[in-house]
């Protein structure tokens, strides 16, 4: 019986390619859409699923995706499928993650689909949100370019849209949770569209769960457009378990004199995949880009980001940070565009990374592609190690080396996490980060 | 508390201190004075177990215990202090997580539970007042962006909070004004008693004014060549350091 069934699991792998797990999930999803199916928004979807089916998967001939081998994550099938006892705890999830009622407007993916009663859906002042069945879905979307966008666009259960505009109150910040308690091998989807719009100010926080001890994939994609004048600050966080894969996907198109700012926290996950592409589609924007990576174990981080400055006058600034240890690898790719008519363009990267272990590897590749002649760039890398006259000053007041070490870790990292504004989330950030770390403070 | 014996120390095959003698009781301060290049900071640093020194022989025995056999951190526990000359700085620390931590380790060490947070801002107050700090100090990271005499009143003020029974104050006195030198003095004047000892490294008799010692030791040529008490500092105010030089060639 037991020989049957592994070859069972044998052939299965040999013969269905990722491609068409993906096609069957998106049949089954289609038949739900029965009578709908006209709408521009599930017409938008079917021919996003065909042209991801054109492209296919990026393999390793793509240079965005040297180290990281996506196929060999997907194909990977979920070795608990059956045990059955799970169960969602609701009253749990609720005074874990939705307790700051007054600090958050909280939004609640559960397995990709809203729930309504765990998300703020009465009206809020300058806040309106839309879901895949709104009139207003297909509205503001083009046709995304990466596979992976495609695959979230035409495999996501929801589409959840908030327009924010000038009167939205900014003091609370606005929290979307998605959470995956399924148990299937499946790729799951989330796609989240952001519109703000003129002079609208908002704090954005994205925190992908997966329930303890399950392991799930999940692919998002969100889209965000900034109109002119509005600011926009990210933070996305990423602590799942190390069995767990997230891919994130953040499209980013900016109106004039807009703020963009983006913080990815990555602390925990078998494989965090963040792809970031920000566009000036208008004059006098900025970017900033921070990223502060603290991990462990065998996880597996991917930074991938671009700066396209397709218009004159605008500024980005990234700064990425990384803490490696035990066998964990990094990955950063940062590319600056500087297209031809984008003069005046000020553009500075920086990628610093502490091997904390001999068998931790990071590998860090700024790429400046520069049109456009009267413009201030700057890059750079660097594989930092503990300052030994450091590490002694602090010994010399009887710290010991390893809480030393850790001391100054922490400091390393800090200046990654000066892009966030809620003082709250920071501090939770920085909590955590102390005691990954060993710092009891 | 201290005692250094026939201490001989090279750095990179060059000979710094050698046949160096000291001994150190509770109670006493002890000026160390020589012109440049002579090993006071290589004595201060070898005390606080900085890397880098060859010790080729000698013994240093602190309170009965090997002391080269110790790590740096475990000297500061046992109660050594060394109040750098260059204090570094620490983007990212703050002085008052980086003092808790210090105090914790110390209380660990005593087998004492770690400092309740209110006591631990109410020692830092009483003890910033000894150095006249301002209070966003204590948010402040550790010595950065501080000014020279800023970092010497920080050393004194880690010293207050850490409270050592030997500490070394290496040449603490360097790039203080003299208003700077007056709050570090009183500082480590409040600070002596019956039960800690200070050695007190300076180039100048300036700073003995304020800290008066009972020993004043000349350090030359790798050993100390002359011991006396505070008129020894102040002769060599008058006659410069080419009388030791003079006398100590005359002997060869």
């Amino acid at each position: 019986m037991i020989g049957l069934k592994m070859k069972w699991r044998h052939w299965y792998k040999m013969e269905t390619t990722i491609e068409q797990r993906l096609s069957e999930q998106f049949k089954q999803q289609s038949t739900a859409w029965n009578g709908h199916s006209h709408l521009p928004i599930y017409q938008l979807k079917k021919r996003a699923f065909e042209t991801f089916l054109q492209k296919g998967l990026p393999d390793s001939r793509d240079e965005a995706w040297k180290y990281t081998y996506l196929k060999k994550y997907l194909q990977e099938e979920t070795e608990n499928l059956n045990k059955n006892t799970y169960i969602f705890d609701l009253e749990l999830f609720k005074s874990n993650y939705l307790n700051k009622k007054d600090k958050y407007f909280y939004w609640v993916l559960i397995d990709g689909k809203l729930d309504v009663s765990l998300s703020d859906c009465s009206p809020i002042n300058g806040l309106e949100f839309n879901t895949l069945h709104s009139e207003s879905a297909a509205q503001n979307i083009e046709l995304p370019e990466n596979a992976l966008e495609l695959i979230a666009f035409s495999l996501a259960k929801e589409h959840l849209t908030l327009h924010i505009d000038k009167i939205f109150d900014s003091n609370k910040s606005i929290q979307i949770i998605d959470i995956q308690t399924n148990k299937s091998s499946e790729l799951n989807n989330s796609f989240i569209n952001i519109l703000i719009n003129s002079e609208a100010i908002c704090n954005i926080i994205y925190r992908p769960i997966t329930t303890n001890e399950y392991e799930s994939k999940l692919n998002s994609f969100i889209n965000i457009e900034l109109k002119n004048n509005s600011i926009c600050n990210f933070t996305s966080i990423q602590n799942v378990n190390n069995k767990s894969y997230l891919i994130e996907n953040k499209l980013i198109k900016q109106s004039k004199g807009s703020i963009f700012t983006n913080n990815q926290i990555a602390l925990s996950g078998g494989l965090l995949r963040n792809n970031l592409y920000a566009v000036h589609v208008e004059q006098h924007c900025e970017t900033n880009l921070y990223g502060l990576t603290c991990i462990a174990h065998q996880d597996h981080v991917d930074h991938n980001t671009v700066v396209d400055h397709a218009q004159p006058n605008c500024v980005s600034n990234e700064l990425y940070k990384g803490i490696y240890d035990e066998k964990s690898t990094g990955i950063f790719n940062g590319k600056i565009i500087v297209r031809k008519d984008a003069q005046k363009t000020n553009a500075f990267q920086s990628s610093k990374n502490i091997l904390v272990s001999d068998e931790a590897t990071v590998n860090a590749r700024p790429q400046l592609e520069i049109f456009a002649d009267d413009v201030k760039c700057s890059h750079g890398c660097t594989s930092a190690q503990i300052d030994e006259k450091e590490l002694f000053y602090l010994q010399s007041r009887g710290i010991s080396p390893t809480l030393g070490k850790s001391m100054l870790m922490y400091a390393f990292a800090e200046d990654a996490l000066q892009g966030i504004k809620n003082s709250d989330l920071k501090a939770e950030i920085e909590q955590t980060i102390a005691s990954k770390l060993g710092l009891e403070w | 508390m201290l005692k250094i014996k026939d201490l001989r120390v090279s750095v990179e095959g060059k000979v710094i201190l050698d046949g160096f003698c000291m001994e150190v009781n509770p109670g006493e301060v002890h000026a160390i004075m020589g012109p440049n290049g002579t090993g006071k900071s290589t004595l201060a640093n070898i005390l606080a177990g900085k890397e880098g020194y060859d010790i080729e022989s000698g013994t240093i025995a602190y309170n009965g215990k090997d002391l080269l056999a110790l790590e740096p951190h475990e000297r500061a526990l046992e109660g050594i202090f060394l109040a750098f000359q260059y204090p570094v700085e620490i983007p990212g620390v703050s002085n008052a997580n980086f003092l808790k931590a210090a105090i914790n380790e110390q209380r660990k060490y005593k087998g004492m539970e770690p400092i309740a947070p209110n006591d631990f801002l109410k020692l830092m107050r009483e003890k910033m007042a000894y150095v006249e700090m301002k209070n966003d100090f204590i948010s402040r990271s550790v010595n950065e962006g501080f000014s020279g005499g800023e970092k010497k009143r920080n050393e004194i003020f880690q010293m207050a909070m850490l409270n050592p029974q030997l500490a070394i104050l290496d040449e603490t006195d360097s790039g203080l004004d003299i208003d700077a030198l007056r709050i570090v003095s009183e500082g480590v004047n409040k600070l002596r008693s019956q039960d800690n000892a200070f050695i007190v490294i300076t180039h100048y008799q300036r700073l003995l004014n304020y800290i008066v010692p009972d020993f004043v030791h000349v350090l030359y040529g790798g050993k100390i060549v002359k011991t006396g008490g505070k008129e020894l500092s102040l002769a060599l105010e008058e006659k410069g350091y080419d009388w030791i030089k003079n006398e100590m060639e005359a002997l060869v």
